[in-house]
């Protein structure tokens, strides 16, 4: 009770306040609380209750959680980009061994031809030395044409 | 009121959305008391008093699916029944206060002067008090009358313990002032049936 708290003013007589409503344990709430019940049309309220707070909790949650999940998709598609451009990078900047030798078989053995086949415009010397350099190492290491330029 | 049980009202709530009667039942036998508290703060006789207690909790469930149960359900609640008590006292217009079991057994029970004395102090006590602040009013019929902790009494109006124990000393200190005025009355009651005495002896 209130008694012991302090309001910094006395409390008034008891017998001059409006009487006190009847404890909990009072019959009469039991009265009250079936009026209550029978007036309560819950099966009304059932559709209403699941619809009203569901759809408030998934926008509200959506709402808590619209940045963290637009950052994640950001992070998804650039490493998505880079993944799907590091192969093509890899395959226009080197040209495989086996692709060479198809090409020598192709180009029947003729460097000249072959570097031509390359986009190269080979010294026959120069372009048979740059081939059997190239297959003794099994890849280039560097720009190592005939002419000195990078093939196309 | 919830200490100590096992449901929260917030969850009691989250069920009695999910169609939980049992839930609902619960929920009302927890606050019925205190919804009639908070409404005598407003109204004065009973059938009102009863009236808006139950249309307090009628209104709640209509609104309760529009409740987000991560709020505290009690001062939801007593939003509620604070607006139904204001309006109904607004409609119906300030009544003169009628004792709330005026016709009940402990008022015959003291002598007739003193109940009289009483009653008439209950009167003046309870007119001024609805003229006092509604939120001065509540806290001292929630605290004073009905003997709710100033914490209680707080968790339902949504306001700090601090704020309530003010209200109720600023509360309590109006009211006093009746005590002076009603001495001031019986005084010249008491004269004057002194005088009338002597001239009829």
């Amino acid at each position: 009770m209130s008694d012991d708290e302090d309001f910094g003013a006395p409390p008034l007589p008891r017998e001059w306040l409006p009487e006190r409503l009847p404890p909990e344990e009072d019959a009469v709430w039991d009265e009250r609380v079936a009026r209550v019940m029978a007036a309560a049309p819950l099966e009304g309220r059932r559709a209403e209750g699941r619809s009203g707070p569901d759809q408030t909790s998934w926008l509200s949650e959506m709402g808590r959680w619209w940045r963290p999940a637009a950052a994640l998709g950001a992070a998804a598609v650039v490493a998505l980009i880079l993944v799907v451009e590091e192969p093509e990078r890899t395959r226009s900047s080197a040209v495989p061994a086996e692709a060479l030798a198809l090409t020598v078989v192709a180009t029947d053995g003729d460097p000249v031809a072959l570097w031509a086949a390359l986009g190269v415009a080979a010294d026959p010397l120069l372009a048979l030395l740059a081939l059997e350099n190239h297959e003794a190492i099994g890849a280039p290491s560097g720009p190592s044409t005939p002419s000195g330029r990078e093939p196309r | 009121m919830t200490g100590g049980q096992a449901e929260s009202d917030e969850e009691l709530a989250r069920s009695v959305q999910r169609g939980d009667r049992q839930a609902l039942e619960r929920l009302v036998r927890r606050y019925v008391r205190p919804v009639h508290a908070v409404v005598a703060a407003f109204l004065t006789e009973r059938e009102a008093i009863e009236d808006a207690s139950q249309e307090t909790f009628l209104r709640a469930l209509q609104a309760l699916g529009r409740y987000d149960s991560r709020r505290p359900f009690a001062p939801w609640l007593y939003q509620i029944a604070r607006n139904v008590a204001r309006n109904q006292r607004a409609a119906e217009g300030v009544r003169r206060a009628e004792p709330f079991p005026a016709d009940g057994p402990a008022a015959r029970e003291p002598p007739p002067d003193v109940a009289a004395e009483r009653s008439e102090m209950r009167t003046r006590i309870e007119e001024r008090l609805m003229r006092l602040p509604e939120q001065r009013r509540t806290a001292f019929r929630l605290v004073d009358v009905e003997g709710m902790s100033a914490e209680e009494a707080g968790r339902i109006m949504d306001l700090s313990p601090g704020t309530v124990r003010s209200h109720v000393h600023h509360a309590r200190r109006q009211l006093r002032q009746i005590l002076g005025e009603y001495a001031g009355d019986t005084r010249n009651t008491v004269t004057r049936k002194s005088a009338t005495g002597n001239k009829g002896g």
